[in-house]
């Protein structure tokens, strides 16, 4: 189930990528003619935040986590699975506080239906709502990540 | 509690962090968070978290959602996914196939060619360890079966391979200028002469040790006809317009460099479906990798924005600044610290780890002494970029080792790598002495 909205959430963020690059090339094409697409600087910086925050779930799942291996391959085994469930639960501390500030921002932007001054006056929740839903599904795959990792731990 | 005090423990504890293997994102997002907490909860003198809940969720939330949320930004992305397509689209390989064409009948031709193709490379991907990883793959093994010695054939790719960092499109140059606030086109176009300084330091290398030790670059006895030759230079044609589209665009003032990443992803897309070199199924997979590869250096960026601003608030870059005034160190003597607290740090933590862990305190104390913040970092990514082939932890190196598996020793491999590292160090000093070999493209 978790896999399936992970998939869902790169594929979304996939095409705020696309759609990014046409936007910003159709507005430099557009700037010969002397007109530019309105509020184009606002609707990339949104689709930022699908492109940057809704795939970290899969890259959880994927443990594409950068981090620095260089003294922990000196340890034994054993040591390394517990480093590496230390790893997961710091991750969740730092994601999910992460998640709670990027809930409580999204609630307040919309009950306030706050927008972006401009052309279209493009509402600010769904930037919002995207660092939420990305924050948590990150925070969802680092437990079952960790769980997984401790049943290891624990077997051995 | 002392907010000095503060600060250096949230340093130990990020370092200790990081030791035990903790992602780079969470040691710095975890130790800021609690950091920011304790200083909240302690500024009024009694310990009080009731008060620090707010100022804390606020800061974590605006400081990593106001650096996803950016327009400039977005050219990382787009950049990673032009890296992509280019890859699919064979763009990037065509560059080494037409320096091979050209120079197979040199010694140590195919490795001559190897660096022009990683040069090639970081023009459009702009990731040393992608650029290590890709042509490691083509190229080692093709010259270890034409017979090369095992250290040039895989030192001239790690070496090469480095050449990522400096030459625009840099991956480090742009978050080195979301951490210092500079201008990333100026930042691009100041790493074009030290990129093809180090290019062509590398080729020297080639060059002198094969003429030195013929043995260890046999002739190939493979010759192509000019047509062939011809035929080849004209097959890079995509990855020199793009290279032409990036630099030539940001230096003429046609883009600015978000806008370069998008149109030159465009120009990319549309010359490799015209070509029929790229099929819908790799842009999207170019796009998914993009992404997961894009949230993975983000997230870093993120959590090391919340540290900067905890550190910023705790007041400590003051602190070693008036230490360091005190010292009255000479900029020449600072120079010398700096670089080898970037090389030592090289040795074991990634580049992106490692500047965003020191910016925060070196550029306030390099702002001190009136230093220009654009050849400063060329100075940083040069550091950063000799800090990919040095032992014990050169990461280019791991890479060349994960790519030709047992064939070849690790230490055979850094037995190859020091000449390049001497070269490199040459050119750091260079950079260092004529700032103007990095400012003269800026107009700075």
């Amino acid at each position: 189930m978790l896999g399936r909205f992970e998939t869902l959430l790169l594929a979304l963020a996939a095409l705020a990528v696309f759609a990014m690059g046409l936007i910003i090339s159709v507005n430099v094409v557009l700037r010969l003619f002397g007109v530019s697409l309105p509020d184009s600087v606002v609707i990339v910086q949104e689709l930022m935040v699908l492109a940057i925050i809704l795939p970290l779930a899969v890259v959880t799942r994927l443990r594409e986590h950068v981090s620095v291996e260089v003294v922990s391959n000196l340890m034994p085994g054993g040591w390394q699975r517990w480093l590496r469930v230390l790893g997961w639960i710091v991750g969740l501390f730092a994601l999910g506080v992460l998640t709670w500030a990027g809930t409580r921002e999204f609630l307040k932007v919309w009950e306030s239906g706050s927008f972006y001054f401009g052309d279209l006056s493009l509402p600010k929740w769904p930037g919002r709502l995207a660092f939420a839903v990305g924050m948590a599904a990150a925070v969802l795959r680092l437990l079952l990540v960790l769980k997984d990792d401790l049943l290891g731990v624990m077997k051995d | 509690m002392d907010p000095t005090v503060l600060a250096i423990t949230a340093f130990s504890a990020v370092l200790i962090l990081l030791a035990l293997r903790v992602p780079i994102a969470f040691c710095l997002g975890g130790a800021a968070v609690i950091g920011s907490f304790l200083y909240f909860a302690f500024r009024t003198g009694s310990f009080a978290p009731e008060r620090a809940i707010n100022p804390t969720l606020s800061m974590a939330y605006s400081n990593s959602f106001d650096l996803v949320h950016s327009y400039n930004l977005s050219m990382i992305p787009l950049f990673i996914a032009l890296g992509h397509v280019a890859y699919h689209a064979g763009f990037t390989t065509n560059i080494y196939h037409a320096a091979k064409v050209w120079l197979v009948r040199m010694r140590g031709g195919v490795a001559m060619a190897s660096v022009v193709g990683c040069g090639g490379f970081s023009a459009i991907t702009g990731s040393s360890i992608a650029c290590a990883s890709t042509m490691g793959r083509i190229c080692t093994p093709e010259m270890m079966r034409m017979g090369y010695d095992e250290r040039l054939a895989t030192s001239s790719v790690a070496a090469g391979g480095t050449l990522g960092s400096l030459i625009p499109p840099s991956v480090l140059f742009i978050i080195y200028g979301i951490f210092t606030e500079t201008s990333i086109s100026k930042l691009f176009l100041a790493g074009v002469l030290p990129g093809l300084l180090s290019l062509c330091g590398f080729l020297l290398v080639i060059y002198v040790w094969v003429s030195l030790r013929p043995e260890i670059a046999p002739a190939t006895g493979t010759s192509y006809s000019a047509e062939d030759r011809r035929r080849a230079a004209r097959d890079a044609w995509p990855a020199i317009l793009l290279f032409v589209v990036i630099v030539g665009g940001i230096y003429g003032g046609v883009f600015s460099a978000t806008e370069a990443a998008a149109v030159s992803l465009a120009i990319a897309t549309a010359v490799g479906f015209a070509q029929r070199k790229l099929t819908l199924k790799q842009m999207v997979d170019s796009l998914k990798e993009t992404c997961v590869q894009t949230a993975s250096i983000f997230i870093i960026a993120a959590c090391a924005k919340i540290f900067v601003a905890f550190v910023a608030l705790t007041g400590v870059s003051n602190d070693i600044l008036t230490l360091v005034t005190e010292a009255e160190l000479s900029v020449f003597w600072l120079l010398v610290a700096i670089a080898c607290i970037y090389l030592v740090l090289g040795m074991f933590l990634d580049p992106i780890g490692i500047m965003v862990l020191t910016l925060p305190l070196m550029v306030p104390l390099v702002e001190s002494y009136g230093l220009n913040l654009i050849w400063f970092g060329v100075v940083v990514i040069k550091l950063l970029e000799i800090g990919l082939i040095t032992p014990p932890v050169g990461l280019n190196v791991f890479v060349i080792a994960n790519v030709v598996g047992d064939k070849v020793a690790l230490h055979r491999i850094f037995a190859g790598i020091f000449r390049f590292l001497s070269v490199d160090m040459i050119v750091l000093i260079l950079i260092i002495s004529f700032p103007t070999i990095s400012l003269v493209l800026t107009g700075g």
